[in-house]
């Protein structure tokens, strides 16, 4: 068996990686959110797009505010697959869960941004239906961002654990 | 039967607070973001049923004042928090805080430029939009630069707990 203080080192290192992972995630967040601000504030859905999947997808590579919105929103979603990996690695169940919340939180996003684009069509011109998809789109971004901050209150935790409170195996066992 | 092994804090941002300080500290922090969390939803409301259509907001709107409000409860918090950071020893915490009180400043300046170019988004000008977006661009920077603030405090506090477990025996 490995000695808990090369134990504790390990560990210590995957909880950094977690860290930097954070650091990006966040960072996209950020990104996301500020591409997205720029959608709202300048992009209108043109009057040439018809209410089918391809016309609406169409749009996100026409429209390079859309474009950085999608981009960013896919790469911060994405960057909890990895955290999530390192944290069931170091048996964090808690930073597991919480991504995954976060995840699908995300996934509810990518369905309401295309529906309203879907909505805000002229052939479909529905502003209460838009609105709501909006709102939901801005709701579940919150609350994936709310999800992502509490996770890492928890490696927080776990690293001060593990740094001045070193207990014996087997609740330091690294995978 | 449990072992502990004691570090002493090394590179950590302990400051000269203390603990039940800090746990003070910690609270108003948590507190800041309920306030962040009605800003995001009393702005998003705004943004998506009032401003997107040709209907525009006022300074003297009852939901704007009230947006306005917690917008300078969250001001002053950070501010505290900042303050709490530079006078104790804290530096990440105060420079974080730093950050995210000239954010709140830059947001609020582009919260009144877009109340006074026109407050809405389809009867604007590009003065309305640009500030619009700095509003809600650096409104999001301010509640990223809380939030580590609030994590180096919380750090603080931890440790703290942790190593006085060692001198108590614990």
């Amino acid at each position: 068996m490995a000695n808990p203080s090369d134990q504790s080192e390990v560990l210590s290192r995957k909880l950094h990686n977690i860290f930097r992972l954070l650091y990006l995630q966040f960072a996209f967040y950020w990104a996301t959110i500020a591409a997205g601000m720029f959608v709202n504030y300048y992009y209108a859905v043109p009057a040439t797009v018809t209410p089918d999947v391809g016309s609406i997808f169409q749009q996100f590579i026409s429209s390079v505010p859309l474009f950085a919105h999608v981009s960013f929103a896919v790469l911060s979603s994405g960057m909890s697959i990895p955290v999530i990996i390192l944290a069931s690695r170091v048996g964090l169940k808690q930073v597991v869960w919480l991504h995954a919340g976060a995840i699908t939180c995300r996934m509810v996003g990518f369905v309401t941004g295309p529906l309203f684009i879907y909505y805000s069509t002229s052939a479909v011109g529905d502003p209460f239906a838009s609105n709501i998809s909006t709102f939901v789109m801005a709701s579940v971004f919150l609350m994936a961002v709310i999800l992502s901050f509490m996770s890492r209150i928890f490696i927080v935790r776990e690293d001060v654990r593990i740094k001045y409170i070193m207990v014996s195996p087997p609740s330091l066992e690294v995978r | 039967m449990v072992m502990r092994t004691f570090t002493l804090p090394k590179g950590e941002e302990l400051g000269t607070l203390g603990l039940k300080g800090l746990r003070m500290t910690l609270s108003l922090c948590y507190a800041n973001f309920l306030l962040y969390l009605v800003l995001y939803i009393t702005g998003m409301y705004i943004n998506i049923y009032i401003t997107s259509g040709v209907s525009t907001i006022g300074i003297g709107d009852l939901l704007n004042i009230f947006h306005m409000l917690i917008a300078t409860l969250n001001f002053a918090i950070c501010f505290i928090v900042m303050t709490v950071g530079f006078l104790y020893g804290m530096r990440r915490v105060a420079f974080f805080s730093l950050g995210a009180v000239v954010s709140i400043i830059v947001a609020t300046l582009g919260g009144l430029l877009f109340l006074s170019s026109g407050g809405g988004r389809e009867t604007s000008s590009s003065a309305t939009l640009a500030g619009g977006w700095i509003m809600s661009a650096l409104f999001m920077l301010a509640l990223f630069l809380s939030y580590y603030a609030t994590l180096k405090v919380m750090r603080a506090v931890r440790v703290i707990e942790a190593v006085g477990g060692a001198s108590s025996g614990e």
